[in-house]
């Protein structure tokens, strides 16, 4: 295992600017996951990292050891392609050992490692099989086996899951998680889906659509302390509320916003904040508490009534106006609220994020 | 048999109505290649001179004359494929490869344009163009490449230049369909595990390409098995070919016996030399795989499937 990093990286397709002075260090033995919408740049990133691109300035290092001008087929790092990457005229046997083979390995060794691999990865039965006959998580299994058997430094993994139902995904999403603790290799994993980071990533950066990143946490972080509109919108669903600091102290900030007068906690890590900025506040809607009785304790205090429901199983989506005129959008587990209901809006101090405008 | 012909036809109408589609090409074939083979067979077994079934046509093939013509061609045919497989293969892997997407199928066509001239014509071109007061002559000529004795028509190597330049596209487009299928992607795959672009060749690029680089190979052998004007003309008649004792029994001896006797005789020694050629190079793969590690796939070398 070992960390990567990228240091001023930019990169143009023609005229396109993909990456402009792009710098990310990834940790050794984490599961780290890009994250971002398609054609942010993250494929790119990718393939910088595998070689597989060179960029146009800037430089990789796997560890301490500088590798922007190492071929790819000289990096201690693979790739799990999106399904099309296997051999078809190869058998799951021989396309796992393909890397081996190639690397020159004698005959006993390469059949040691394939068959533990085989083991590992759960696809025994199948040795002889031709991809063309496998359904799509056993494909997804020998593009995994086929990168780990080489043992590499680093394993990336492009959009692997994209092409699974949902419930293979989560099966096969958990399956990596826990081959990566025992294993400890450097996972890099780019999605598009907020879902697949947040279950699996030890770190998340989430870029943008012009390929910045925009921030780099714990999963836990970036979901409660989104440090951008951006983030805050791309990695769940989320209420933004324009409004002005009225007042600042040590711990709490009052907001004077489009649905009236909020407070919100002062985060000491976040940005510096001063009286009278124009911010954004963002409430995640499952943070919010709905009920016909006012209630104690939370810090913030609404009237408004329901505006429509929508049923998604572990929760309901409630839309409630406020008595200002802004709606809010809640998630709450109570199913008895029926539309035109006059109801209590609560969240707490902290559940309120100010960010940027 | 009338009647179940008429049940065979009626079932395929009501079964699938590929059979019938299939209908007029039958016949075409059955009537226009197998029926006049079959003639051709029968006289091959008789004599110009007696009633008598006899195989003596066959044995007067195998006489010295005969059996040098018949080995010139087999050594044109497969010059001819091994020439034509070494420039197609690395001409398709630079088209499918190093042009734009756009342009490939420009190129393919500007490739295949001459073929569209009647075949004599672009031989007699070649003549014209390689002849002592030609065009490529003088110019060789001119540049001291060439002294004022020598030739450029009249030689093996031109000969096979100018097969080559017949027949390659028979070679060109399977192998070009067999790359253009390859996705890129497990290209980058390849290098990603660690393979060099001539281990991606030697592992990925030419098993994949195999089955065209097969049927390339069998149709160019074959066509180029009966040529025979191509030597003469620009080869200067020196040897005689299989073709030419075809033409020679038909059209100056009128002996149409012998004639299809001979045809009968290449067709069997060209098809049993590409079977050998073919269970050789399976020997040799599997003698080999106790050294390298070989695919599966091509153990069980299959050209048709």
């Amino acid at each position: 295992m070992k960390s990567v990093s990228l240091l001023n990286i930019s990169k143009s397709h023609g005229d396109k600017k993909i990456l402009d002075n792009l710098s990310l260090f990834i940790e050794a033995g984490g599961f780290f996951v890009l994250l971002g919408p398609s054609g942010c740049g993250k494929t790119t990133i990718l393939r910088i990292i595998a070689g597989l691109e060179k960029p146009d300035s800037g430089k990789v290092l796997l560890g301490d050891e500088d590798i922007t001008q190492q071929p790819a087929y000289q990096r201690r790092v693979n790739t799990v392609f999106q399904q099309q990457g296997l051999f078809p005229h190869l058998t799951v046997f021989e396309n796992i050992a393909y890397g081996l083979v190639v690397r020159g390995l004698p005959r006993e060794a390469i059949y040691e490692k394939v068959e533990r691999q085989i083991k590992i990865v759960n696809l025994l039965g199948l040795e002889k099989k031709y991809p063309e006959t496998l359904s799509g998580g056993q494909l997804q299994r020998v593009a995994l086996a086929r990168s780990l058997v080489m043992e590499p430094d680093v394993l990336l993994f492009d959009e692997p899951m994209s092409a699974l139902d949902a419930r293979l995904k989560e099966r096969m999403l958990i399956e990596c998680l826990n081959l990566q603790h025992a294993l400890k290799t450097t996972f890099i994993y780019i999605t598009h889906d907020r879902k697949e980071a947040l279950m699996v990533a030890d770190e998340i950066a989430v870029m943008n659509f012009d390929g910045k990143v925009e921030q780099v946490a714990a999963p836990k972080q970036v979901y409660l302390r989104p440090r951008s509109r951006f983030v805050a919108n791309f990695i769940g669903d989320v209420n933004i509320i324009a409004g002005v600091i009225k007042d600042l102290d040590q711990s709490t900030a009052s907001l004077q916003t489009d649905i009236g007068n909020l407070s919100s906690m002062v985060d000491a890590t976040s940005i510096v904040w001063s009286v009278g900025a124009r911010i954004f506040a963002s409430i995640r809607p499952e943070r919010i508490a709905l009920s016909y009785e006012e209630l104690s304790g939370f810090g913030n205090k609404l009237k408004g009534h329901i505006e429509s429901i929508i049923f998604s199983g572990v929760f309901m989506r409630y839309m409630v106006a406020t008595s200002v005129g802004t709606t809010l959008l809640v998630f709450e587990d109570n199913f008895s609220f029926k539309v035109g209901d006059e109801v209590f809006v609560h969240f707490h101090n902290d559940d309120v994020i100010m960010l940027e405008s | 048999m009338v009647q179940y012909v008429v049940y065979l036809v009626k079932k395929s109408f009501k079964q699938e109505f590929g059979f019938v589609l299939a209908m007029p090409a039958v016949i075409w074939q059955i009537c226009f290649l197998l029926l006049p083979a079959l003639v051709l067979f029968w006289r091959s077994l008789f004599t110009i001179d007696s009633w008598g079934v006899t195989l003596a046509n066959y044995v007067s093939c195998t006489g010295a004359t005969y059996a040098a013509a018949i080995y010139n061609s087999l050594v044109l045919a497969y010059l001819t494929a091994l020439a034509c497989l070494l420039f197609c293969l690395p001409l398709a892997l630079v088209i499918n490869f190093h042009i734009k997407r756009e342009l490939r199928t420009a190129v393919l066509l500007f490739l295949m344009m001459p073929s569209w001239t009647n075949f004599i014509i672009r031989i007699y071109s070649w003549f014209f163009l390689l002849r002592n007061d030609g065009m490529l002559f003088r110019i060789l000529q001119g540049l001291g490449l060439l002294n004022a004795g020598s030739s450029l028509l009249a030689n093996q190597v031109v000969t096979i230049v100018v097969m080559v330049y017949c027949y390659f596209p028979y070679m060109l487009l399977p192998i070009y369909n067999c790359i253009s299928n390859i996705n890129p992607r497990i290209l980058e795959a390849s290098g990603d595990l660690g393979a060099s672009s001539w281990q991606t060749f030697w592992r990925v690029i030419l098993p994949l390409s195999i089955k065209g680089i097969g049927s390339g190979w069998l149709v160019v052998t074959l066509v180029s098995f009966g040529e025979f004007a191509v030597p003469e003309l620009i080869g200067g008649g020196k040897y005689a070919y299989w073709g030419n004792l075809v033409v020679n029994n038909f059209l100056l001896l009128s002996d149409y016996n012998a004639g299809s006797a001979v045809i009968f005789f290449g067709i069997l020694v060209i098809l049993a030399s590409l079977l050998l050629i073919y269970a050789a190079l399976k020997l040799l793969l599997l003698v080999l795989s106790h050294f390298v590690t070989i695919p599966q796939k091509l153990l069980r070398l299959n050209f048709a499937d």
